[in-house]
């Protein structure tokens, strides 16, 4: 090992507490539970749905050790509610729940909302996921990347779903004005370079 | 249905602190009212606004909002959010709300 990559391992964190946030349905859940069965003990963070909100309580999983070179990071993943800034029990509706339900999982919702906030403050990095088959405009992703960057919390951002045919991670690129990591969290391309970019943020 | 805009001054919300100027905004908002904010609300501030909207919806009359920091169309930097100058806060309800500055 070279003198300056004795010099990083020993900067970097052993351990990191790394939240996915980000707005509801860009693929959090699955991204999360991606890393639990890849680097985890398997046992999925949540439920994916197709739902909004699915995810409505903050949920974490220690010890997913991501491995780079002979070096290695112990990982705490944290899963969160998707963060938005309305909550219409209506759109439940339209994916065939009754209104009562939809009225309880939407209280719901508003409370994971400002759970999903409250977890910017726990954390030691974050990956901020976009869904790229969509306009990356979503005004609630500045919010994000705005608090975490106040905080002076790491973060990564990553273009999801690049297995859509609409996907547009270069979209993302120019909308953050950043680098972003290609991922598809559902087939698990470009997992690699996300693991990458986490040990990267381990050494800030 | 008419379009109701209320145009706020930094002179207005300067003394502001950023709990104030969220119960400003959401009384505007279950007004029916939108929003234009000269200066902008700033990311923590956008937080704090998100919080305390998923305490006041009431799953009847007031379900949120929608946000946008319009850009300028003419000029560099199209995606860059350098030259922000406002923020619009419109109800939920305007689902067909955009705004564009030329």
């Amino acid at each position: 090992m070279g003198i300056l990559a004795k010099i990083f391992a020993k900067s970097r964190k052993q351990q990191l507490t790394i939240g996915i946030v980000g707005a509801p349905n860009a693929g959090k859940t699955t991204l999360a539970n991606r890393i639990s069965s890849e680097c985890g003990n398997g046992t999925p963070l949540g439920v994916v749905s197709p739902i909004p909100h699915e995810t409505r309580e903050v949920v974490a999983l220690e010890h997913c050790v991501v491995s780079e070179r002979g070096s290695s990071l112990d990982l705490t993943v944290v899963d969160t509610p998707g963060i938005a800034t309305s909550v219409d029990y209506r759109e439940f509706q339209n994916h065939g729940l009754s209104k009562q339900e939809s009225i309880t999982r939407a209280k719901e919702a508003t409370r994971g909302v400002i759970k999903a906030i409250q977890s910017l403050d726990n954390l030691d990095a974050a990956i901020i996921v976009v869904d790229s088959s969509e306009a990356p405009f979503d005004q609630v992703n500045w919010t994000v990347l705005g608090n975490l960057q106040a905080r002076q919390i790491p973060l990564i951002i990553a273009a999801n779903k690049s297995d859509l045919p609409g996907s547009d991670p270069e979209l993302v690129r120019e909308a953050f004005q950043s680098e972003i990591v290609q991922i598809s969290a559902k087939d698990g391309t470009g997992m690699d370079n996300l693991y990458g970019s986490i040990f990267t943020v381990a050494s800030m | 249905m008419d379009l109701r805009i209320d145009f706020v001054t930094e002179n207005t919300t300067r003394r502001m602190n950023p709990g104030q100027k969220c119960d400003f905004i959401i009384s505007k908002l279950k007004d029916d009212r939108v929003v234009v904010f000269e200066g902008g609300l700033n990311p923590e501030e956008e937080a704090v606004l998100i919080k305390e909207t998923m305490v006041q919806i009431d799953h009847e009359n007031f379900l949120g909002y929608k946000i946008m920091n319009p850009i300028p169309i003419r000029g560099s930097g199209i995606f860059t959010r350098k030259n922000i100058k406002m923020t619009v806060i419109a109800p939920q309800n305007y689902h067909n709300l955009s705004v564009a500055l030329v």
